[in-house]
């Protein structure tokens, strides 16, 4: 925001002259409360009228240390004050937009924007009887008391209950708001002190607080008393490392008493004050360190366990809020790994409980999946196509849980299944070679009419590949030798020559020896190059001979069908079209296909329709259905052909458009 | 040969300097300094008091207004300007303490807030030009702004020059009774009020203003009495030597030297010495250009008071012209007695 909107200049740069009665600033003052006190001194009673005599504009006046930026009005200011500029420059509470917040400059630090207040002036009355100015870090929206005395701040005036502001200079310790008959400030603030914050570990608070001092050397001293465990983080990493905590720590409160837990954190987000007991509870485990940290998340599950009535997150359940700042991304990623970290092993001294109540062997769906080595999501799509049964539990979000005995019994087949991509990460070979592993005997590919419609791609036995990887493993151990790798050299990782290698490697001729415990491309080494190259080549050439003679490329039938390649593929992954190996199709396959089905391409150029509706119309006329996959939904609109010749016939070819196939 | 332009200058400055070191300048000088102690004095017990009382109320003491009436030319301005200059003489290098304040007060001086604009920019703070568009004005909060200035630079007395432009506007009196009263109950400091007998009224009419008075000083015109012709004359006598022997002209010009001379002038002058001194200034500059050096003769004075006269004829008692009918009698008779008292004197 800036303030050159509304603003002329009132006074030409040169005539600016020093009030009569020019201030000191003391040390931490902040720049409005500066000003404040220093028009307080002269006949001018606004804040902006005061600030126009530097040329400044009056758009939001209270926000001037945040928004002043232009050297020649922070040059007129120190002028007006009588003070030097450095002094102005000091004050700035400046905003720098990052990339996913924004900060602000305090003496120094770069602060959350988040962690400023806006317009409301807090003043601590009993400090102010010693010296009369406003402390910056009252400005600190986290901070509900004076660091020094620990005085809790006053921010509404006690006789008109008025909030108080900035607009009005009628001293830096009056209300702005009660006015006795001559017009001058009627209420001091001083008059009214406010209770002193007690807390249970004093020293702990003021480690926080000192974090935040406008003085660099208290902060240096602050910040060598954090724990070493942060990473070296600086004061203000550990300050909104602090108050995030500690805020979520206030948040725990609501969740208590049944507030959803992201609800009661995104309550959060605004600049508020903070608890001055959880200030100090968090400042603690920052001197502490992970043993602290440790020790906090173990209090807050002591605390937290069993009274969470619902939960967005499991960890929620166990440790209220705090597992939040994980995502919180004021937090600087060093220290949440940190967090992270004291997470984990917190979970490992104290497993979370997942079963589900009774102890009658359900679990929490993913950690059943985990235990059959299943992905959850097919779990998931099993329990909602209602193949596999399942317990729900109404009072937790988190609710389906399932039996791994049960799901074993109902489909004995997910004992043995790997998906293509277990089956990849396991034998590190590309899906051909899966392909071409299982259609030559060495790892079995698995057929099911009730799984087949989950997966878009094969599945296998993990028997298979448990029994391959073994013989892998099992090779004589032996050292010296050619890496397999570096005996094919660079065209090793292409399709289908794993698969070959690995078909060359088990014949025992060639003489393959295991030289260490890594995977087995990397760990398995030949002393004949020659002769294995030769081999894969010849098994190669082998596989490519099975495939039937005749085929075209996928270039070749996307043109035949007058489809884009896309297409196609999607078309051979729903099980219309099957591919001998990649890019590649037999002829027969094809004809087979082009007998059988009609493209919605080819229906739109017989018939002309230019766009869907006309399609839709077409078929619902011809009573038509769109052909589902055989293996997988599919978005190409494929027809049976015979059904669609026959329900042209019946059409008028006087007022109905004639396919163009029946025309030819 | 006419003299350059600044040759003419410094002779202009030189006549500028001219103090006549008179009794009445004394009288003034010495009243502003009793004024200006016991001011500093109480303002002194105020502080105390206000630094005992902390934010408490407190009725402080009140300080003082020194009238200082006379027609113009009677040397009220010159001699607050030479008080002034004074004081700053007194003060050690560097100092930005302003003892005594004097303010020129405009004629277009119509409400409190313009009259204590003028106070502030007579002190050239910068709020001076924003406080008639404050929206919040209070004139308590401003005399409060107006006293934190005034003890930060060590202020005690203000002087109110041309006093009698506050009454300008008819409806003033009133207020401006009330704004500075409230400069001197406030406590910010003493008043001297410096104008023509306009300002009476001001005076008079607010009752409480009128405790808070000392011994006014009366510039009265010169009347035809021994004494005031004697102290009228001797100005004359003396501010004629002055201008010889300062140079500015070369020769003398004859002021005092015959008794029509002597009644020409005080007719001129009405009995005013300040008029004297301006209207000399005017034929100097005609005696500038004379050929053999820097003369003024009476025609010069002549043609100087008409032009002077021009200009200020507002009053009936200054239109009289002595130059074109003569002195009056009364006054030739008048200066006759005071010669021949003096020649008995002697």
């Amino acid at each position: 925001m800036k303030l050159s909107s509304r603003n002329v200049r009132t006074v030409a740069s040169a005539d600016v002259k020093p009030f009569a009665v020019t201030q000191t600033p003391f040390p931490g003052e902040s720049l409005v409360g500066y000003i404040s006190r220093s028009l307080a001194e002269t006949p001018i009673s606004r804040l902006a009228t005061g600030l126009s005599l530097a040329g400044i504009g009056t758009g939001h006046a209270e926000f001037i240390a945040s928004t002043l930026d232009d050297p020649q009005q922070i040059a007129d200011l120190a002028k007006l004050l009588g003070v030097g500029e450095a002094e102005i420059l000091h004050r700035l509470n400046q905003v720098t937009q990052g990339a996913q917040y924004e900060t602000f400059h305090h003496f120094g630090l770069q602060l959350h924007g988040r962690l400023k207040t806006s317009v409301v002036r807090r003043i601590a009355p009993t400090i102010m009887k010693r010296a009369n100015f406003h402390r910056a870090v009252w400005y600190i929206a986290p901070l509900s008391f004076d660091p020094e005395t620990r005085e809790t701040l006053l921010d509404r005036c006690p006789e008109c209950k008025h909030q108080l502001g900035w607009r009005r200079c009628r001293g830096i310790s009056m209300c702005d708001q009660c006015v006795n008959s001559h017009g001058g400030p009627a209420v001091d603030l001083r008059d009214f002190p406010q209770p002193i914050v007690e807390v249970h570990d004093a020293e702990a608070l003021q480690f926080v607080t000192d974090l935040v001092s406008h003085d660099g050397l208290i902060r240096e001293t602050a910040t060598a008393h954090a724990s070493k465990d942060w990473d070296a983080a600086g004061p203000a990493e550990l300050f909104t490392f602090t108050c995030t905590l500690a805020s979520y720590l206030e948040a725990d409160s609501a969740v208590i008493e049944g507030v959803d837990p992201k609800d009661a954190v995104s309550g959060f987000n605004a600049p508020r004050s903070l608890n001055a007991h959880a200030l100090a509870t968090i400042g603690r485990v920052m001197m502490g360190g992970r043993k602290a940290l440790g020790e906090f998340l173990d209090e807050r599950r002591a605390t937290l366990e069993g009274t969470v009535a619902k939960k967005s997150f499991e960890r929620c359940y166990y440790l209220g809020c705090v597992p939040f700042a994980l995502k919180n991304k004021r937090v600087s990623s060093s220290l949440r790994n940190v967090l992270q970290q004291a997470l984990k092993d917190h979970r490992q001294r104290k497993p979370f409980d997942r079963r589900m109540g009774g102890g009658d062997g359900h679990f929490v769906l993913k950690d059943a999946a985990k235990m059959l080595s299943l992905p959850a999501p097919l779990i998931n799509a099993l329990v909602n196509q209602e193949v596999i049964d399942c317990q729900r539990r109404k009072d937790r979000r988190m609710k389906t849980y399932v039996s791994p005995d049960n799901m074993l019994a109902q489909l004995p087949i997910l004992a043995d299944l790997i998906t293509t991509m277990g089956a990849l990460k396991a034998l590190s070979v590309s899906k051909e070679d899966l392909r071409s592993l299982a259609r030559h005997g060495l790892i079995t590919e698995l057929a099911d009419p009730l799984l087949d419609p989950f997966f878009r791609q094969p599945i296998y036995s993990r028997a298979s590949i448990e029994s391959l990887l073994d013989r892998l493993i099992k090779l004589p151990r032996g050292q010296g030798g050619t890496n397999i790798d570096v005996a094919w050299g660079a065209g090793f990782k292409l399709n289908c020559v794993r698969a070959a290698a690995i078909a060359a490697i088990l014949d025992p001729s060639i003489g393959a020896i295991k030289t260490g415990d890594g995977e087995w491309c990397e760990t398995i080494a030949i002393f004949d190059v020659p002769k294995f190259q030769q081999t894969v080549h010849e098994t190669i050439k082998s596989w490519t001979s099975s495939v039937p003679i005749g085929g075209m490329t996928s270039v070749q039938v996307a043109s035949k069908l007058g489809i884009a390649n896309p297409t196609l593929s999607e078309l051979h992954q729903a099980g219309f079209l099957v591919r001998s190996r990649p890019n590649w199709y037999s002829t027969e396959a094809v004809s087979s296909f082009t007998n059988k089905y009609i493209l919605g391409t080819e229906i739109r150029r017989n018939h002309r329709l230019t766009n869907n509706m006309q399609m839709r119309t077409l078929l619902q006329r011809l009573h038509l259905k769109r052909e589902t996959g055989p293996k997988y939904y599919n978005r190409v609109l494929v027809v049976d052909r015979v059904a669609y010749q026959e329900a042209i016939s019946t059409l008028d070819p006087k007022i109905e458009r004639a396919p163009g196939d029946l025309r030819r | 040969m006419a003299l350059t332009p600044d040759e003419q200058s410094a002779r202009l400055a030189k006549f500028d300097e001219i103090c006549v070191d008179h009794p009445r300048l004394k009288a003034i000088i010495s009243e502003v300094a009793s004024l200006a102690a016991d001011t500093r004095s109480r303002i002194r017990r105020n502080q105390s008091r206000l630094e005992l009382a902390g934010n408490r109320p407190v009725k402080l003491d009140e300080l003082w207004i020194l009238p200082i009436v006379g027609p113009s030319g009677a040397g009220k301005s010159f001699a607050i300007e030479k008080i002034v200059d004074a004081e700053y003489k007194r003060l050690p290098a560097g100092s930005d303490s302003i003892p005594i304040l004097p303010v020129t007060l405009r004629s277009s001086t119509k409400s409190t807030r313009q009259f204590q604009r003028q106070i502030l920019e007579a002190y050239e703070d910068p709020s001076a030009s924003v406080i008639l568009r404050e929206r919040d004005y209070s004139e308590a909060n401003v005399n409060n702004a107006i006293r934190k200035i005034a003890r930060h630079r060590q202020t005690s007395i203000i002087v109110l020059d041309e006093a009698h432009n506050l009454l300008a506007h008819s409806r003033n009196t009133s207020v401006m009774g009330k704004a500075i009263r409230s400069l001197v109950n406030d406590g910010l400091f003493s008043v001297v009020l410096a104008g023509t007998d306009e300002v009476l009224p001001l005076l008079r009419e607010d009752k409480e203003l009128r405790s808070r008075y000392r011994e006014g000083i009366w510039l009265n015109k010169l009347e035809l009495t021994p004494d005031d012709c004697s102290y009228f004359m001797s100005f004359a006598s003396y501010f004629e030597t002055e201008l010889i022997s300062r140079g500015i002209v070369d020769h003398p010009i004859g002021l005092t030297e015959t008794i029509d001379d002597r009644a020409t002038l005080y007719d001129m002058a009405d009995g005013v010495i300040g008029i004297v001194v301006r209207v000399l200034r005017l034929a100097l500059l005609r005696g500038f250009q004379k050929e053999k050096g820097v003369a003024i003769d009476w025609l010069d004075i002549a043609k100087a008071y008409r032009s002077w006269l021009f200009l200020n004829a507002d009053s009936k008692s200054k239109t009289f012209d002595p130059f074109r009918s003569g002195p009056r009698a009364a006054t030739k008779l008048a200066m006759e007695v005071q010669e021949r008292e003096a020649e008995a004197a002697q």
